[in-house]
């Protein structure tokens, strides 16, 4: 059966230009702008070439980004779709092409990106015979995609295509691949051109499915509450939900703590703001999680990074998990209410009905936390006196010099965990980092790509010494097409986290971890962005203040300590009640 | 505590679904101990009839995930008290000595399983029901030498009168009749 006449589909328009042909490239084309994309991250070659063909004549439609790495078109397609909550598009060819976009379609996968990434693929009649540049990308994406489809006839493109914008970014977002045979790309379509847009899919509901009498039961449990909490995760930034939680927030008079994802869903001044969960997040949040009588989860999937132990996680809480995936709601936390929903409706459904109300004792065992967590923690971070500058206090300058408006974006490992700790986000919208797959080398692609989606939010990239050279050629990107990315290389000769871990948990057995890093200025200068080295700190201010001064791309080497470690830390296997200071 | 779930799915007849399936299965390391896949009623549905050994909080996830395919229409897990399920078998008899014939068809009308086909030195029977009936009959059978055996995966419907659709697609099915009718 016809796979494409399942959808409700609606024709919109009828486009058929001097009663010439259309062929299934141009086609593509055309859906593409009709689905409203104005940016495409992507390298051409040999399958995909009647595509690139199509593009030329496009290029005041379609601005098309060049990469240096199929991988690099996909974490920008990342960075693009999150900053601006669009879907991001990448196009490359087949065989190599398609399987350098497996680690950004895993990732996007995994941190609900909406992503549709169109690849080229040998002709119908060459499938399955091992031809040049052929490689099963449909088997080997289908677990790593929220669908996929192969196109092998020009005709089914219009249709495919608007399902596939639909499929990424409705419900949980995610990651949708078309592998497009060439013969569909070169053939004539049969029929007419037409827009389609698709609106559902037979089979795949996303829609909420919950009661009220479950949001009754959980203001209820909200309002007798002695000793509520709330997370906050992405969902909170995907639906755009920020006015609810600050509105339930102040409301209630409850403490609210993030996940790493959800970052700036929340003013991190806000006085009932007590940080961010999870494995390096504050002390406070961690503790206090199996303390609290009611934890409200919005739009987070109690990630094991979060829960530590789940056998020792908030036992003693009632949990109310407000979720848009109906797989995550009972998956790793037994929940005293689920409501799968859109984070933005169950808030504006249960607002009404939740009292008038302040927790200020709890709130002090927060504060409390937080003073002991400064002793022993932040303030030597943020305001060393003695040594080598530290990763917290470059981003604390970052935070200061930027008045918490920038776009953050972190790579993997010590400096990520440092910038989700010291940035104090002040814009919603502003921190994005590989969560979950942890992907080293994500920042410098996904930091040009948010740059393109959002020209005029200052943009800056902290990368290690170690991810920035997973990547470190799509500096030729930025450089090519002038976008004027601050990047912050901290540089301790390290794979830092791994290192950390090393001398935590395998008796200092440093294992090769340590690097001999080349000269990052010389590349970079070489790639013609402007660098600059500092390894002193009372160069620091003046050199954050240049960087965010420049108009052009520009990257600050910060030589910093060698071996500083991560705290907070709830180890692997621990309970959050076990996170330890030092 | 584990024990046998039938998990059935309704999909689109789409290339590439079993593919999908079965990867839930996967790498989640749940072996499927028995899958049939055929067109239901419907035109264009598949049915896929799984089933594992798991858990019962497993066989909810596993519901869960499935349903998060796009293609597949709806899917429900069931335990066997709540099922009516069955299997077939073919059994390749030795009656090169052909005084064993008699027996071995007697056997068969007493078991409810038929002749499928005879030819000298052999004779196929078929029989269905359980997997425990048919390994009782396997039993029965060997001692006059059993050449081949082979049995289809467990097929299975659930013990309530409305169609499967109806119980738990209603939506699905008034769109599907406004496509196909």
């Amino acid at each position: 059966m016809n796979s494409t006449i399942q959808n409700d589909t609606i024709k919109v328009n009828t486009i058929m230009k001097e009663n010439r042909q259309i062929n299934g490239s141009e086609a593509l084309m055309m859906s593409l702008v009709a689905e409203g994309v104005d940016t495409i991250f992507g390298y051409p070659g040999g399958a995909i070439m009647p595509v690139y063909d199509a593009l030329y004549d496009y290029r005041d439609k379609l601005n098309h980004i060049l990469v240096r790495h199929e991988q690099g078109a996909g974490h920008a397609a990342e960075g693009y779709a999150r900053i601006s909550g669009k879907v991001g598009v990448c196009l490359v060819t087949s065989g190599p092409g398609a399987t350098n976009l497996i680690t950004p379609i895993t990732d996007a996968m995994m941190d609900s990106v909406p992503m549709v990434c169109i690849v080229g693929q040998v002709a119908k009649s060459l499938l399955g015979t091992d031809a040049f540049q052929e490689a099963d990308v449909m088997g080997m994406t289908m677990p790593i995609t929220k669908w996929n489809y192969q196109v092998t006839s020009a005709d089914e493109i219009p249709e495919i295509i608007a399902k596939a914008f639909y499929i990424a970014k409705s419900g949980r977002p995610g990651p949708v691949l078309i592998d497009i045979t060439k013969n569909a790309q070169f053939e004539n379509l049969s029929k007419e051109f037409v827009n389609v847009k698709c609106n559902s899919v037979r089979g795949y509901r996303p829609k909420s499915n919950y009661t009220y009498e479950q949001i009754e039961k959980a203001a209820e449990l909200i309002n007798s509450a002695n000793k509520p909490f709330i997370f906050i995760g992405q969902g909170v930034l995907i639906s755009k939900s920020e006015n609810e939680i600050h509105e339930l927030v102040n409301k209630a008079g409850i403490p609210v703590a993030s996940t790493l994802h959800g970052l700036s869903a929340f003013p991190v001044a806000h006085p009932l703001y007590v940080g961010m969960l999870g494995m390096h997040g504050n002390y406070g949040p961690n503790l206090l999680t199996n303390q609290a009588d009611v934890i409200i989860a919005v739009g987070m999937r109690f990630d094991d990074r979060v829960t530590g132990d789940l056998n020792r996680y908030a036992k003693q809480a009632k949990v109310i998990h407000i979720e848009v995936d109906p797989a995550e709601i009972n998956k790793n936390v037994k929940t005293a209410v689920s409501i799968n929903a859109d984070a933005k409706e169950a808030l504006q459904v249960l607002l009404p009905l939740i009292c008038k109300n302040e927790h200020s004792e709890w709130l002090n065992q927060f504060k409390e936390c937080e003073l002991k967590e400064y002793e022993k923690v932040i303030q030597n971070e943020i305001y060393p006196t003695e040594g080598g500058l530290r990763m917290g206090e470059v981003i604390n300058k970052i935070s200061e010099k930027t008045k918490g408006q920038a776009a953050l974006i972190a790579d993997v490992g010590q400096h990520q965990m440092m910038a989700a700790r010291y940035y104090k986000f002040e814009r919603t919208n502003s921190f994005i980092s590989s969560g979950g797959l942890g992907t080293m080398g994500f920042a410098l692609p996904a930091a040009f790509g948010a740059k393109v989606a959002a020209p005029e939010r200052e943009v800056v990239a902290v990368i290690g010494d170690g991810c920035f050279q997973m990547t470190i050629q799509e500096l030729g990107t930025i450089a090519q097409n002038k976008l004027p990315v601050k990047i912050v290389i901290l540089n301790n000769n390290f794979l830092g986290m791994v290192r950390q871990w090393q001398e935590m948990f395998f008796d200092h057995r440093y294992s090769f971890v340590e690097l001999q890093n080349p000269d990052f200025i010389k590349i970079t200068e070489g790639f013609g962005v402007k660098a600059r080295k500092i390894t002193d700190r009372s160069e620091l201010d003046n050199a954050v203040e240049e960087m965010i001064a420049s108009q052009e791309p520009y990257l600050l080497e910060v030589v910093v300590e060698k071996e500083v470690n991560v705290f907070p830390m709830v180890a692997t296997g621990a309970s959050v009640a076990e996170v330890r200071l030092e | 505590m584990e024990k046998l779930y039938t998990i059935s799915v309704f999909t689109e007849n789409n290339i590439g679904l079993l593919n999908r399936l079965t990867i839930i299965f996967t790498r989640r390391r749940i072996n499927i101990e028995s899958l049939t896949v055929s067109e239901t009623e419907k035109k264009g549905i598949s049915r896929f009839t799984i089933v594992v050994r798991c858990t019962e909080d497993m066989s909810k996830k596993l519901v869960q995930q499935i349903n998060k395919v796009i293609e597949v229409l709806i899917a429900y897990a069931y335990d066997a008290d709540n099922m009516i399920f069955s299997e077939v078998a073919i059994y390749k008899v030795n009656t090169e000595e052909s005084i064993k014939l008699t027996p071995i068809v007697n056997l068969a009308n007493e078991h409810g399983a038929r002749v499928m086909y005879m030819e000298p030195g052999f004779a196929a029977l078929e029989k269905t029901g359980t997997i425990e009936d048919l390994m009782k009959f396997y039993d029965l059978l060997k001692p006059f030498g059993l050449l081949e055996f082979v049995h289809s995966g467990r097929i299975a419907i659930h013990k309530q009168r409305k169609q499967a659709h109806e119980l738990y697609h209603a939506e699905e099915l008034t769109e599907y009749e406004r496509i196909f009718v």
